[in-house]
């Protein structure tokens, strides 16, 4: 039996008619009846030649070839005495494969031709001339493979996007391949992604809320916890392009320069500001290195989330924790890395004295009371326009009513005067029930026109401030501590706030003492 | 207290709503005493902390925080 091998390396080769599948099976077939006369044999291709087909399969990795192990199988099944492939690309591109595969034909006497090359292993000469032939191949492979990433290398330096795949919630400009452009519906889903993750520390959560929102991954698939690790972790957010990632933790001088790992600006809006990225990255590290692999998500709410909490000590994540005892909760942070800690009695006071110094701003407070008033405008709008319609829906019911009330006057049949009376009943029903959502609705409209009466006079500005004072919640603290804080330090006795300014970073040094 | 009845040891003030009682601490421009710390400010005042944030923040910043705390007096309202 012969077997004649083809293959396609992608699967738009292999679908095409005249592509180069059906090319090789022609060539073998020509070879195959010159074989036939040249021998006096009269071997019939259907029933002596077995064809493996291989269909959208790299020659790099005879592991990752299905049909040729199945023909390696019968070759070693004793079942084929003649392989036969239309070039020797088709079959191998690896010298230590080819020569694995030679030695072992060669062992069991089957023969191997190449039709491209012309020459078959039943010689020393064309053993060697194989040998050579696979140097030379594999080297091909080698210089296409290293001009690509020298290429490549040189458009990141541009800080051109040269990857095939765009990263969720860009878009390649067609016009200007390598620059990327930001899609608004897509950006949402980035943002939601990052802040989710710093706000719960957990991917599964992440993943939850972004398919539970409605966003979808660029193939249209839902979101999946390595989708959105890959996403959390891609520089492109932040405007950077990286290269050889694999090799970033290596050390250039043992790498040629084509491998070297490298970072440049992209040419691309940035969707995730640098400080919420980087507190992400130092979440993520913290959860990979932490035996939960996630943030204790209790029920007390702790106000330093999001990797804001550092330690002065060694420079780790500090997260909150609890212990109980005789059903009094000790609350404290402690450091992921080298376990120090600290009550969060010792940290709160001054951020809550902060805090409080900034509802003393009155540009602020103005800002608050201008959302208040601007969503009152919208549930006013809201009201009288339902209002309006109730208003439209009563007049057509009277009017049914007393359309209904004249026929009623007009009939003498039985029949009819009884289904006049049940549509009026009906109808009064309705009238009613409208007449209520009517008053409903015009007292909604005075409390809120009453409410909205002057929002921004001192009186109020007091009021509202002493309204958010004592209303404001540990979670409400937990959402604006990001807003207020770059980072907070903890050591010992020693606090210091980092916030970052429009002049550069400023810290602020405090000491505490206990009573 | 919690809703449920548990006592936090280790936080401050009330448990639910932290800032309520803020008044009764004692403050000065650099020092800060509550019911069982002291703070004391090394390089700064309490005022030039508060201006430095309020520096800093951007416009995208302050619209955040004033939805945040304009949903505060939303839930305020919605309560009485």
């Amino acid at each position: 039996m012969i077997a004649a091998y083809v293959r396609v390396s992608t699967q738009r080769q292999a679908l095409v008619k005249e592509g180069s599948l059906k090319n090789q099976e022609e060539r073998i077939r020509s070879w195959f009846d010159y074989y036939n006369t040249q021998n006096g044999k009269s071997l019939n291709w259907d029933k002596n030649v077995v064809i493996f087909r291989e269909e959208g399969k790299s020659a790099k990795d005879i592991k990752q070839r299905p049909r040729f192990r199945e023909m390696l199988d019968e070759i070693q099944g004793g079942r084929i005495h003649n392989v036969v492939v239309a070039s020797i690309d088709r079959i191998f591109r690896n010298i230590r494969d080819a020569l694995d595969f030679i030695t072992l034909i060669n062992k069991i006497n089957v023969d191997f031709t190449s039709l491209k090359e012309n020459f078959d292993t039943s010689t020393a000469t064309g053993r060697a001339f194989l040998n050579i032939m696979m140097v030379f191949a594999q080297m091909e492979r080698e210089q296409t493979s290293e001009r690509v990433r020298i290429g490549n290398r040189q458009r990141i330096d541009r800080g051109l996007w040269t990857f095939a795949r765009v990263p969720y919630g860009y878009e390649m400009d067609k016009s200007n391949i390598g620059t990327l452009h930001v899609i608004d519906s897509e950006r949402a889903g980035v943002e939601l992604a990052f802040s989710k993750y710093q706000e719960k520390g957990s991917i599964r959560d992440v993943v939850r809320i972004m398919n539970e929102q409605g966003f979808r991954t660029k193939s249209g698939t839902l979101w999946k916890h390595d989708t959105i690790y890959r996403l959390l972790k891609n520089k492109a957010y932040i405007g950077l392009v990286q290269i050889n990632k694999k090799n970033q933790s290596k050390s250039n001088d043992n790498l040629p320069k084509a491998d070297r790992y490298m970072e440049r600006k992209g040419n691309w809006e940035p969707i995730i500001d640098d400080d919420l990225f980087l507190r992400v990255q130092e979440l993520l590290h913290g959860n990979g290195t932490s035996k939960t692999n996630r943030i204790k998500v209790n029920k007390y709410p702790y106000i330093f989330q999001g990797g804001i909490l550092q330690c002065s000590h060694c420079g780790g994540i500090m997260s909150g924790t609890s212990t109980k005892k005789k059903s009094k909760k000790y609350i404290y942070y402690y450091c992921n890395n080298c376990r120090f800690q600290v009550t969060s009695s010792r940290l709160e006071g001054i951020v809550f004295k902060i805090i409080s110094d900034i509802l003393e701003s009155d540009p602020i407070i103005k800002k608050v009371l201008e959302k208040v008033q601007k969503r009152r405008n919208g549930i006013n709008l809201s009201l009288s326009n339902s209002y309006i319609n109730a208003k439209k829906v009563f007049s057509a019911i009277q009017k049914k009513i007393e359309v209904q009330t004249i026929a009623l006057g007009n009939t003498k049949s039985d029949s009819i005067i009884e289904t006049i009376h049940e549509t009026l009943r009906d109808l009064l029903k309705q009238k009613d029930h409208i007449q209520y959502v009517i008053e409903d609705l015009e007292m909604q409209i005075q409390s809120w026109e009453r409410k909205g009466e002057s929002l921004q006079s001192l009186d109020n500005i007091t009021f509202y401030r002493k309204v958010i004072l004592e209303h404001m919640s540990r979670v409400h603290i937990r959402q604006i501590m990001p807003l207020l804080f770059s980072r907070i330090v903890v050591g010992d006795n020693r606090i210091t706030l980092g916030i970052k300014g429009e002049s550069g970073f400023k810290e602020f040094d405090i000491c505490v003492e206990n009573d | 207290m919690s809703k449920d009845g548990t006592k936090y040891k280790g936080s401050i003030g009330d448990s639910l709503n932290p800032l309520k009682n803020i008044e009764s601490w004692e403050i000065s421009d650099n020092s800060l005493s509550s019911s069982n710390k002291r703070y004391y400010l090394q390089n700064c005042t309490f005022p030039e902390i508060a201006s430095s944030i309020e520096v800093s923040l951007d416009n995208k910043q302050i619209s955040t925080l004033s939805e945040i705390l304009s949903l505060i007096i939303k839930e305020y309202e919605e309560k009485i």
